[in-house]
C-alpha cells in the first residue's frame, strides 16, 4: 500500500512538470502560429488589394490548418490585432473563405463541446455571415442549439443574431422553446437586443407567433418587446385584458403598459391597482408601479389609497409612483401625519429618497 | 495485561489504516478532480465558453461589520470598482464600538432616511440608516442593535433590493470580475439557490481597481501555509461534493444567495457560531424537505481577497470558532447522516465533515497518544512508523502542491522561484507541524465556548493594500 502511495506521489510530481512546460510552451506555440499566419494573410490581402482572388491553395491551407483549436486560437488573436488597422479588409477577405467556414463548422460540430462552442465564437466576432444568406452556416448554428453546452448555444445564438435574419431567429427562438434544456431566460431577453437586423421587423414578427410559444417564452418575448419599443400597446393591452391568459404574462402586459403609457390601457391599470383580493396582490403591487406613469388626479387618489395597503409591495410601489408623479410632501400631508404608521413611514421615506427622476420599484 | 494492550494497539492499527486509506484516497481524488476542473475552466475561458455580453442578474452585497474602522471605507470603495452593472451596497453595522458606520457615512458623505425594512427574517431592531445616490451604484449603511453576524447578514438580507445577495466580510476585496462570475451559474443552471466563490488570501497580494498587480506568498508564514491550506481544502471539500450537489459550505466570506429561498428557509440562524455553513445545511434540508429541486454550486473563478491571521494565537481563535460553527452545524442536521432522502449529501459530505472534518482532530490526537503508549511498551517498529509518517508527509506535501500550482497556473498568476521553493519547504512543515498544532486547537475548542458563543470572532486587522 505504501508503494502505492509513493507511486501516486511521482505521478502528480511528473504532473505539475508536464503542466508547468505545457503551459510556458502553449503561449510561445501560439504565438508563433499567429506570426505565420498573419504574414500568410498579409500576402493574401496585398494580393486582394491588386485585384487577385484568395487562391485556393491558402484556403486549403486554412481548412487543415485551422482544424487544430490552439490554430484557431492563433488566428483569432491575429485577426483581432489587423481588424484595427484593417477593418473592410479584414472583412473583405473572411467572406471570401466560405468554403474554409463551412468545412470547418463540419468539424468543429464533431468536436467536444468547449471547442465546439468556440467555433459560432469566432462566426460571430468576425461577423462572418452579418447580412447576407449563408444558410449552410446557418442551419449549423440551429443544430447547436440543440447541444447540452450552455455556450454552445449561447454563441451559436449569438452568431445568429449577427446575421440580421428575422425568421433564422425566430426558428431559433422555437428550436430553444421546443428543447427541454434549460435556457435562462435573461440570455434571450436581453440577447435578442444585440440582434443586427431590424428591431420593428423582428418585433412584429414576434407578436404574429407570439400564441406558438409556450407560456415561459411569451413572459422573456415580452421582456424583450419592452425593451426594444413602444410600437405594441395594442397588443400588450389586448393580452392584458384577457382573462384566459397565465398571470405572468398579463404581469409582464402591465409592466410594458408601464413603460409605454397607453391611454386606452388606463381603466384596466386602475382595474387591476384597486384590485383588494389578498390572492391577486401582484396585480395591484405592478399596476401601481404602472400607473406612475399616467399622472391624473384619479391616479393619485388610488396611489393614496394603496398606501394603506395591507401588502408591502403595494404600499411600498404606490409610493415609489406618487413620488414619480412629482407628488409633494404639503399634499401627503394627511398621510404623513396620519394614523396609520406603516403608510406614513413609506411614503415618507420615498419623498426623502433622491429619485433623479429615475422610476424604480422593488423586484418582486 | 501486555496481551490486553497488543489487542488494542492492533485494533488501533488496523482502524488508523482504514482510517489514513480512505483519507488519502479522497485527498487523492479530490485534487485530481479539482485540479481537472480548474483546467477545465481555463480551456473554456481560453475557447470564449462564457456568456460574451452582460447579463446582470441584480445583486445586494451585504457586508456585515463590527469595529471594522480600519478597513471598511476600503472595502466600500473597492465594492464600487467592480466591473458589475446591476448591484447594491448595503453595510451593516452591528453595533461596532468604534466609528464603523461614522467612517462610511463620513466618506461618501450619506444622507440620514427614515427608511421602514421589512423584517422577513427576525434581528435586531436599527438605529439609523444613511443612504447615498452620488455613488455609482446604491450604498445603504444601517447601524443596528448588537446581535451578531448572522443577526447583522439578516437584517442586510431584509433591507435588500434585489433577488440574489451576496455576504461578505467587511476586511475583504472582491475581485473587478467576481460579480460576473458568481452569477455564471445562475444562467448556466436551473434551480441555483447558492453559488460560493473562491477565497485567497490577500497577505502581500497588491491589489489595483481590484486587480492583482503583483501576486507573491505572504513574507509571514503562518499566512503562507495557510495559502497552501486554503488550495488544498478548496479543492478537497468544494469542487469535489460540487460534483454531486454536496458542498454543505459556502465561506461567510464570499457566496451568493438565492434571498426568497433563504428568506423561506429561516435565514441566518443566530445562535450558531458558523452560521455561513449552517445556512448552506439548512437550504440542503429545507430543499430537500420541500420536494423542491435545487442547485448549490461553486464558482471557481469568482474570487474574494481576504486577509489570513498572521499572529498564530488569531489562527488559533479563528479555528476554534471554525470547529465550534461545525459541531453546532452538524448536530443541529443530524438527522441527514445517512438519510436515503438526502442522497449524495447524506452518505457522503456529511459523513466525511463528521470523520474527516469535526472527529479527526480526536482521531489524530488519540493517534499520537496511542504511539506514544505503544513506544513506552516497546511495542512499536520505529523503522515502519518513521516510514509511514514520511510517507504519509510526502504525499499530504505533494497534493498541496499539486492543488497550489493548479491554482496559480489556472488563475494565470505568476510565482517567482523563490516562491515555488517556499511553497515547496512549507507544505512539508503545514503538514507535519501546523496541522498537529490545529488538531490539538480544535480539539480544546470546546472549553468556555459557552462564554463566546454569540460573539464576533476577532482578528488583528491591517488596512487593506488596496489602490
Amino acid at each position: 500500500m505504501l508503494y502505492v502511495y509513493l507511486f501516486v506521489c511521482g505521478a502528480m510530481i511528473i504532473f505539475n512538470i508536464v503542466t508547468a512546460v505545457l503551459f510556458r510552451k502553449s503561449e510561445r506555440r501560439t504565438e508563433k502560429v499567429s506570426k505565420n499566419l498573419r504574414y500568410a494573410v498579409m500576402l493574401r490581402l496585398k494580393a486582394a488589394e491588386a485585384g487577385s482572388p484568395i487562391d485556393k491553395n491558402h484556403k486549403l491551407y486554412l481548412s487543415r490548418k485551422l482544424r487544430k483549436v490552439g490554430n484557431m486560437i492563433a488566428f483569432d488573436k491575429m485577426l483581432e490585432a489587423e481588424y484595427i488597422s484593417h477593418p473592410q479588409e479584414i472583412r473583405n477577405y473572411l467572406h471570401s473563405l466560405d468554403e474554409v467556414f463551412i468545412s470547418l463548422m463540419a468539424y468543429y460540430m464533431k468536436r467536444n463541446r468547449i471547442e465546439a462552442a468556440y467555433f459560432p465564437y469566432i462566426i460571430k466576432k468576425y461577423r462572418v455571415i452579418a447580412y447576407r444568406s449563408f444558410y449552410s452556416l446557418e442551419g449549423a448554428l440551429l443544430e447547436l442549439l440543440n447541444e447540452p453546452s450552455i455556450y454552445c448555444r449561447e454563441n451559436a445564438m449569438q452568431a445568429l443574431y449577427t446575421t440580421g435574419d428575422v425568421d433564422c431567429i425566430i426558428k431559433a427562438i422555437k428550436t430553444i422553446d421546443r428543447s427541454d434544456l434549460f435556457y435562462h431566460r435573461k440570455l434571450l431577453s436581453d440577447g435578442l437586443l444585440n440582434f443586427a437586423g431590424s428591431g420593428n421587423t423582428l418585433g412584429k414578427k414576434i407578436v404574429e407567433n407570439f400564441f406558438d410559444f409556450s407560456v415561459g417564452m411569451q413572459v422573456t418575448l415580452l421582456d424583450y418587446l419592452r425593451f426594444s419599443g413602444s410600437e405594441y400597446q395594442k397588443f400588450a393591452l389586448s393580452l392584458l385584458i384577457n382573462e384566459d391568459l397565465n398571470d405572468e404574462i398579463r404581469y409582464a402586459a402591465i409592466r410594458y403598459l408601464g413603460k409605454y403609457p397607453f391611454s386606452k390601457a388606463y381603466e384596466a391599470l386602475c382595474g387591476f391597482a384597486e384590485e383588494n383580493s389578498e390572492q391577486k396582490w401582484e396585480y395591484a403591487a405592478i399596476a401601481s408601479t404602472a400607473l406612475g406613469s399616467y399622472p391624473c388626479e384619479n391616479t393619485v387618489h388610488i396611489l393614496k389609497k394603496n398606501l394603506y395597503s395591507r401588502n408591502w409591495y403595494v404600499r411600498l410601489n404606490s409610493a415609489a409612483s406618487l413620488k414619480n408623479l412629482g407628488i409633494t410632501y404639503s399634499e401627503l400631508s394627511d398621510i404623513i401625519d396620519g394614523n396609520d404608521r406603516y403608510a406614513s413611514e413609506i411614503i415618507r421615506y420615498c419623498l426623502q429618497r433622491d429619485y433623479s427622476g429615475e422610476k424604480e420599484a422593488v423586484h418582486i | 495485561m501486555i496481551e490486553a494492550i497488543d489487542i488494542f494497539l492492533k485494533a488501533v492499527g488496523v482502524f488508523f489504516i482504514i482510517y489514513m486509506i480512505g483519507y488519502a484516497t479522497f485527498l487523492f481524488l479530490s485534487v485530481l478532480v479539482g485540479s481537472s476542473e480548474l483546467y477545465k475552466t481555463h480551456r473554456r475561458k481560453c475557447l470564449k465558453n462564457f456568456f460574451p455580453n452582460d447579463y446582470f442578474v441584480p445583486i445586494t452585497i451585504v457586508v456585515p461589520a463590527y469595529n471594522e474602522e480600519i478597513t471598511v471605507v476600503e472595502t466600500v470603495k473597492s465594492l464600487l470598482e467592480l466591473d458589475y452593472r446591476s448591484y447594491e451596497i448595503i453595510v451593516v453595522d452591528d453595533g461596532s464600538r468604534d466609528e464603523t458606520a461614522k467612517k462610511v457615512i463620513d466618506a461618501f458623505s450619506m444622507h440620514r432616511v427614515s427608511r421602514p425594512i421589512r423584517r422577513q427574517i427576525e434581528c435586531q431592531p436599527e438605529e439609523f440608516i444613511y443612504e447615498t445616490r452620488d455613488t455609482r451604484v446604491p450604498l445603504t449603511v444601517i447601524r443596528k442593535k448588537n446581535g451578531g453576524k448572522a443577526d447583522a447578514l439578516n437584517m442586510g438580507i431584509n433591507a435588500a433590493n434585489y433577488p440574489y445577495f451576496i455576504c461578505m466580510d467587511a476586511d475583504s476585496v472582491l475581485q473587478y470580475d467576481s460579480l460576473k462570475n458568481i452569477s455564471q451559474p445562475i444562467l448556466e443552471k436551473p434551480n441555483v439557490v447558492a453559488v460560493g466563490g473562491l477565497i485567497r488570501l490577500s497577505n502581500d497580494v497588491e491589489l489595483e481597481n481590484c486587480r492583482v498587480k503583483k501576486y507573491q506568498l505572504p513574507k509571514n508564514i503562518i499566512a503562507c501555509m495557510q495559502v497552501l491550506e486554503y488550495d488544498r481544502s478548496f479543492l478537497a471539500s468544494r469542487i469535489l461534493f460540487d460534483k454531486f450537489n454536496g458542498s454543505l459550505i459556502i465561506s461567510g466570506a464570499f457566496g451568493l444567495f438565492k434571498k426568497d429561498v433563504v428568506i423561506a428557509a429561516g435565514g441566518y440562524n443566530n445562535k450558531t457560531m458558523g452560521e455561513d455553513m449552517e445556512l448552506v445545511v439548512k437550504l440542503h434540508e429545507y430543499c430537500t424537505v420541500n420536494n423542491m429541486k435545487y442547485t448549490i454550486c461553486y464558482a471557481t473563478d469568482a474570487i474574494c481577497w481576504t486577509q489570513a491571521p498572521e499572529k498564530l494565537s488569531d489562527l488559533k481563535k479563528q479555528r476554534k470558532r471554525w470547529h465550534l460553527g461545525l459541531f453546532q452545524s452538524m448536530i443541529k442536521h443530524r438527522k441527514m447522516l445517512f438519510n436515503p432522502k438526502f442522497g449524495a449529501v447524506g452518505y457522503i459530505s456529511y459523513l466525511y465533515f463528521l470523520i474527516y472534518e469535526l472527529l479527526s482532530p480526536f482521531i489524530e490526537i488519540f493517534g499520537v497518544l496511542t504511539m506514544l503508549l505503544a513506544f513506552a511498551m516497546d511495542l512499536i517498529n520505529i523503522p515502519f512508523m518513521v516510514l509511514f509518517f514520511l510517507i504519509y508527509a510526502v504525499f499530504g506535501s505533494v497534493l498541496s502542491l499539486t492543488a497550489f500550482f493548479s491554482r496559480i497556473y489556472t488563475s494565470d498568476l505568476k510565482v517567482t522561484f523563490s516562491d515555488a521553493v517556499k511553497a515547496c519547504l512549507l507544505c512539508v512543515f503545514e503538514i507535519t507541524c501546523l496541522r498537529f498544532v490545529l488538531a490539538w486547537v480544535r480539539a480544546t475548542a470546546f472549553f468556555g465556548y459557552r462564554k463566546k458563543k454569540l460573539q464576533w470572532g476577532r482578528i488583528e486587522r491591517k488596512k487593506i493594500n488596496f489602490k
